[in-house]
């Protein structure tokens, strides 16, 4: 896999979205601006509950924007298609097809290679993400590591310009998590395009991202940008650096607001406790 | 504990293997389920319990079926019953299958047929049966009319279910992923129903043969029901027993088919049941 991918910016212009649960309207992305670089690891970072899925849905095209603009190269995103792909938080492999079969199906559904040339490329992308002696097993058959990886091959194979990774690495044990982290490091680096990647665990977002998005609470936008400029290629080592300690220090302070003011509007925690924080009205 | 859990996957999935043992504890506690059956039937009738004494004792039974099986009457009579049964429910499937696919997966097709056919589904087989005789153009046809109503809502609404609880990511994917409705259809809505559509075709295949049978009794020439029927009438009360014992072997026998078939047609679902297996016997 060459380094093809036309590489895309993906830019929200003060985008706002409600969602309606159990007939109660909430506001969910509130004057939300922000720009996703292209052909950088961008990471989502965020406390729980606070849209980053329903920003992905925006880029993927699965949800149309309320008010504001998402754009992607300076056009509006009009509906789901190949150019950018899912990977989403519990494994969306068809559990009817076998892993290489899986990993064919974007090429052939497209019909914009032959079968041998689909063939070759999934076979060259099961063996980097080490599934060579499992394609013809199903994805009951396989770890959740091993289908975490299935999945990133079946979207890779596509050449998305855009990819939009939903907490890919949920629900993994916590070896398992870094190994997934290291792949998927290695695939970013080996074959570009723009990644949006959403996560809840800080450790994880800064060690892969090349910006940190932090989000703020419901209504949410973006906090800060941080450019985490540790050098590529990244590994676990640079987690005892200083640059990483700094931004973990500043990321942790940002988080730790956010999640303060989400206890006092949802009355968890009181007024004094959250270090003269006062209650909106 | 492991071979338990085994044996009641094995059942779900794929029910004849023939691969397992032939002696073992399940096939023992059935046989003396089956046993017990008859054990109990002979001492009622042979104490003379109630009003068993009017009944045929089991020798009696299996000295007739014996004869019956014996002549061209039987075989006539089961072929007859069996080529109403699969008519019927074969048809079912043909036009169950695609059309409950279709409403599981489009609002506009679910919201067009659905209400007519609630509205169709309480009314037991039989009651179409005059119908029938008016519109179809021979007697046959109208006896394998009941099966195939008999056949169709299970079917039918098996088919749906397995359509609606598809999740919704793999539409998504598929989506994503560049495919044409079309191909939506076939790689997602049709595979990820085939397993409740395989339990769908199972059931209706049962519900068939008690469609078929009433059909007969009602209006018919040959076949076990009107066998059945026939031998009430005739007093030859033995007769009646061996026609509703050949009923359930055919009956069984079809259905274990039907899964048989369909299993093949879900290999993932195998894939399931044999990692279940390997995690639980580890």
């Amino acid at each position: 896999m060459s380094n093809t991918n036309q590489e895309s910016e993906v830019v929200f212009k003060n985008v706002g979205k409600m969602a309606t649960f159990k007939k109660t309207q909430t506001v969910i992305l509130k004057d939300c601006s922000f720009t996703v670089e292209a052909g950088k690891l961008n990471v989502l970072i965020g406390p729980s509950g606070c849209g980053k899925t329903t920003v992905i849905n925006l880029i993927a095209g699965y949800e149309r924007p309320d008010l504001g603009r998402v754009l992607i190269n300076g056009r509006p995103i009009s509906g789901p298609s190949w150019e950018r792909l899912v990977v989403f938080q519990e494994t969306a492999l068809f559990p009817w097809l076998t892993c290489y079969d899986n990993v064919m199906f974007g090429p052939l559904a497209r019909g914009v290679m032959s079968k041998e040339s689909a063939h070759q490329e999934t076979v060259k992308l099961l063996t980097k993400v080490g599934l060579e002696d499992f394609r013809d097993k199903y994805p009951s058959q396989l770890s959740g590591g091993m289908q975490r990886r299935a999945e990133l091959a079946r979207a890779l194979i596509n050449q998305p310009e855009v990819m939009l990774m939903d907490e890919p690495f949920r629900g993994l044990d916590a070896m398992t998590r870094k190994l997934m982290q290291e792949y998927y490091l290695k695939l970013f680096e080996e074959t570009g395009a723009t990644h949006v990647f959403v996560t809840s665990e800080l450790e994880e977002a800064i060690i892969l991202a090349d910006n940190l998005l932090v989000m703020t609470n419901k209504p949410s936008k973006i906090k800060k940008v941080i450019e985490v400029a540790l050098p590529r290629p990244r590994d676990w080592s640079m987690a005892s650096s200083k640059r990483y300690l700094d931004i973990k220090a500043e990321a942790l302070e940002l988080l730790h607001e956010e999640a303060v003011k989400a206890s006092v509007a949802s009355g968890k925690l009181d007024v004094d406790l959250a270090s003269g924080y006062k209650k909106p009205e | 504990m492991a071979n338990a859990k085994e044996e009641t996957l094995d059942f779900i999935w794929h029910a004849p293997t023939f691969k397992t043992k032939l002696v073992n504890r399940n096939t023992i506690l059935s046989a003396v389920s089956i046993a017990s059956l008859f054990l109990s039937w002979a001492l009622l009738v042979h104490f003379q319990v109630y009003r068993f004494s009017l009944l045929p004792s089991p020798a009696e039974v299996l000295e007739e079926g014996i004869a019956w099986v014996k002549t061209n009457v039987f075989w006539i009579d089961a072929f007859a019953t069996t080529l109403r049964v699969l008519v019927g429910v074969l048809a079912a499937y043909i036009i169950a299958i695609p059309l409950g696919l279709m409403i599981g997966w489009k609002k506009v097709f679910s919201d067009l047929t659905f209400p007519t056919l609630e509205v169709l589904r309480p009314i037991p087989a039989p009651a179409y049966l005059p119908l029938a005789i008016l519109l179809l153009p021979t007697r046959e046809a109208s006896v394998a009319f009941i099966p195939f109503i008999d056949a169709f809502f299970p079917v039918l609404l098996n088919t749906i279910t397995g359509v609606k609880i598809i999740d919704r990511d793999y539409f998504r994917a598929a989506r994503c992923l560049g495919s044409s409705p079309k191909q939506i259809f076939w790689h997602v809505v049709l595979p990820g129903a085939l397993p409740s559509i395989s339990s769908g075709c199972a059931i209706g295949m049962g519900i068939g043969w008690m469609g078929a049978v009433v059909g007969e009794m009602i209006t018919g020439k040959w076949g076990l029901g009107y066998r059945i029927w026939e031998s009430y009438i005739l007093i030859r009360y033995p007769l009646i027993v061996d026609g509703m014992i050949a009923i359930g072997i055919l009956g069984l026998a079809s259905s274990v088919l039907i899964r048989y078939l369909t299993v093949r047609l879900i290999p993932w679902r195998r894939a399931i049941t044999e990692s279940l297996d390997e995690s639980i016997t580890k």
